[in-house]
């Protein structure tokens, strides 16, 4: 764990010294050491500290978070539903969240009011109106069947994505903003935004962790974990609420990044064991390490371009995931 | 420089006098000639004997064109996103960005179907109509003048097509006559929406190379998003952009010149998107802005 996060923080020096506009590696360092106190100005050029401490940190920050966030959900779902294909995406937020956001690009809804933006707004609101409704659908008297759960979800998520679809047919043909927004992008990050998701967040990532020994439980049978005194319907919905919070405000400032939440955690699993109490924190630091790498080679390797970094994540992770997969001859996943 | 000044500003105002002709010299009456052949975008010859008198322009520089040259009403379907001119409004539409309804075509009976891509060509062939394809074009926005001439010989109105042409070509003259004595001009980025730029191998490129406006976007190729970190660095004086709020609310954009000068410039139209006659009208617009006191 501790060589995780050392890791995650070398990875995150090596994301802050790269980027389209060369700043040289000692000039970083001078900057950074320029805030700390006692120390007086770098004396380098403006827009160099603009681009490293407006620009690249806030993205290195908002990737590294929304990275954690997703692969965290991305654990406990895994481990609620007992499903491997589970993904923070699961009970519908992405789509809902992907509806809500194409709605503000395409009728032309101001994307500022008194300065505030309203994309993430709107796709907050959206993935968490999507998870509610699967909710209220798939709820019983006597529980929430999981199964029932993931249907409706899915059944959301292809309603809202052929709705998405729709209006991207229906619409004007310049559809770049849209699209780079469903593939994933931290283009627009500040600090503001590393901010608000970190408040969702952290309560969110207490309620993973608080309930990870459970999950170690709930892997053997609900009956079981009901036997030991544990209230399942509780651990659910505390799960799910926390993980949909934390997803939907992830994706609400970084669009829809495929791939992290999905794999991190089966990574952690297969490197490293099946304690959910280890998986959870591991499948952060692992998701938020990938995730600034990734951002990395989307915002440099066509500079002065950039390329949405859903498609990195992808491109670089299908192929490291199948080379662990087929390193592992066994038969479990 | 002065002559080439007092003629832009003596240019009538665009809302008043849509297709103005004050400074082109009446050409000698320019008769049809039948059978005119065009050149289709997969390199077939069309030909036309007579001028196709139920027109489907699914494009909109077409209806533009045909409007300009006052044969409109031979446009009898187009898609939907066809918003200029006013005349335009009743047209029946067939289509939208992606679709055409080939049905719906049918069902009008034109005698030509012009389409810019070349995805429905077959099915309206296999339906019996005749096709026109001509893809858009990608650069070189004073080839516009030419299809301006080239639909006014298949429409039977060459004489037309060549005083609007002529206006066409006359103003892009104009602005490079007054450009002339004009040194480098300012930087610019054009953002047209989610850091998507316009770079090399673009009309707006042309555009900025008339106005002499330096893009900082120079090094993309075609359309891409670039990086917020190189608009930093190289620091544009001017940003046009439809969402000026989008920079003027980011700490990051703070130290870029066109914010802290206020030049972030919005268009009025989308003339600049359409490669008709009013394209001219959205590059003297961009004109105008960039350099106020020069071009009124």
């Amino acid at each position: 764990m501790v060589a995780g996060l050392a890791v995650a923080l070398l990875a995150a020096m090596v994301a802050a010294s790269q980027g389209s506009v060369y700043i040289p590696l000692n000039a970083i360092i001078e900057m950074l050491g320029a805030r700390l106190p006692g120390v007086g100005e770098s004396g380098h050029p403006d827009s160099w500290n603009t681009i490293l401490w407006q620009l690249r940190l806030p993205r290195v920050a908002l990737a590294l978070i929304v990275g954690a966030g997703l692969a965290m959900s991305g654990a406990a779902y895994q481990g609620l539903f007992k499903n491997p294909l589970a993904d923070p995406y699961l009970v519908g937020v992405a789509s809902g969240a992907g509806l809500a956001a194409t709605i503000v690009l395409l009728t032309g809804i101001p994307l500022y009011l008194a300065g505030v933006g309203i994309l993430p707004i709107a796709a907050f609101g959206g993935g968490i109106t999507s998870v509610a409704i699967a909710y209220t659908v798939a709820r019983r008297v006597q529980g929430t069947p999981l199964t029932t759960l993931i249907l409706a979800g899915v059944a959301i998520s292809a309603l809202a994505a052929s709705v998405t679809s729709l209006l991207m047919i229906r619409s004007d043909p310049d559809l770049r903003p849209v699209l780079s927004w469903l593939m994933g992008s931290f283009i627009a990050a500040e600090w503001s935004d590393s901010l608000v998701v970190l408040l969702y967040l952290g309560p969110s990532v207490c309620v993973l962790l608080g309930f990870a020994r459970i999950l170690n439980v709930v892997q053997l049978s609900e009956e079981h974990a009901s036997m030991l005194g544990v209230d399942v319907e509780r651990v659910k919905i505390a799960l799910i609420v926390a993980a949909t919070l934390a997803t939907a405000a992830a994706v609400s400032f970084s669009g829809l990044i495929g791939f992290v939440g999905l794999v991190a955690p089966h990574v952690v699993r297969i490197l490293w064991g099946v304690d959910y109490r280890f998986i959870i924190p591991m499948s952060g630091l692992v998701g938020g390490t990938f995730l600034v790498l990734a951002d990395l080679v989307a915002r440099t390797i066509v500079s002065p371009g950039e390329l949405p970094v859903g498609v990195v994540t992808a491109f670089c992770g299908a192929p490291f995931f199948l080379f662990i997969l087929m390193r592992r001859r066994t038969s479990e996943v | 420089m002065a002559i080439g000044v007092f003629e832009v500003g003596t240019l009538p105002k665009r809302a008043e006098t849509p297709p103005s002709r004050l400074r082109v010299e009446e050409p000698t009456p320019i008769p049809a000639v039948y059978p005119v052949s065009v050149k289709s975008g997969d390199g077939r010859e069309i030909t036309f004997d007579q001028p196709p008198e139920r027109i489907v322009a699914f494009d909109s520089a077409i209806v533009e064109i045909l409007f300009a040259i006052g044969e409109g009403e031979r446009i009898v379907g187009t898609h939907q996103y066809v918003s200029y001119p006013p005349e335009a409004a009743d047209i029946p539409r067939v289509g939208d960005a992606f679709n055409m309804d080939i049905e719906a075509t049918v069902a009008l009976e034109p005698d030509l179907v012009f389409v810019f891509f070349d995805r429905f060509v077959q099915d309206l062939e296999r339906a019996g109509l005749k096709v026109l394809y001509i893809p858009s074009l990608t650069d070189d926005f004073e080839k516009i003048a030419d299809h301006i001439r080239t639909w006014g010989k298949i429409v039977g109105n060459p004489n037309e097509a060549e005083l609007v042409a002529r206006d066409f070509e006359a103003r892009v003259a104009a602005i490079r006559e007054t450009m002339e004595p004009i040194g480098a001009g300012p930087t610019v980025l054009q953002d047209v929406g989610g850091f998507w730029a316009p770079g090399q191998g673009t009309m707006m490129q042309e555009v900025f190379d008339l106005l002499k406006l330096e893009n900082v976007a120079h090094d993309i190729e075609g359309y891409a998003q670039i990086s917020p970190e190189v608009i930093v660095e190289r620091d544009p004086t001017i940003i046009f952009t439809s969402d000026p709020e989008g920079f003027t609310g980011e700490p990051a954009f703070e130290s870029v010149r066109a914010v802290r000068h206020g030049t972030l410039l919005t268009l009025s139209t989308d003339a600049l998107s359409i490669q008709g006659p009013r394209f001219i009208e959205g590059v003297e617009e961009m004109a105008r802005l960039v350099y106020p006191g020069i071009f009124e």
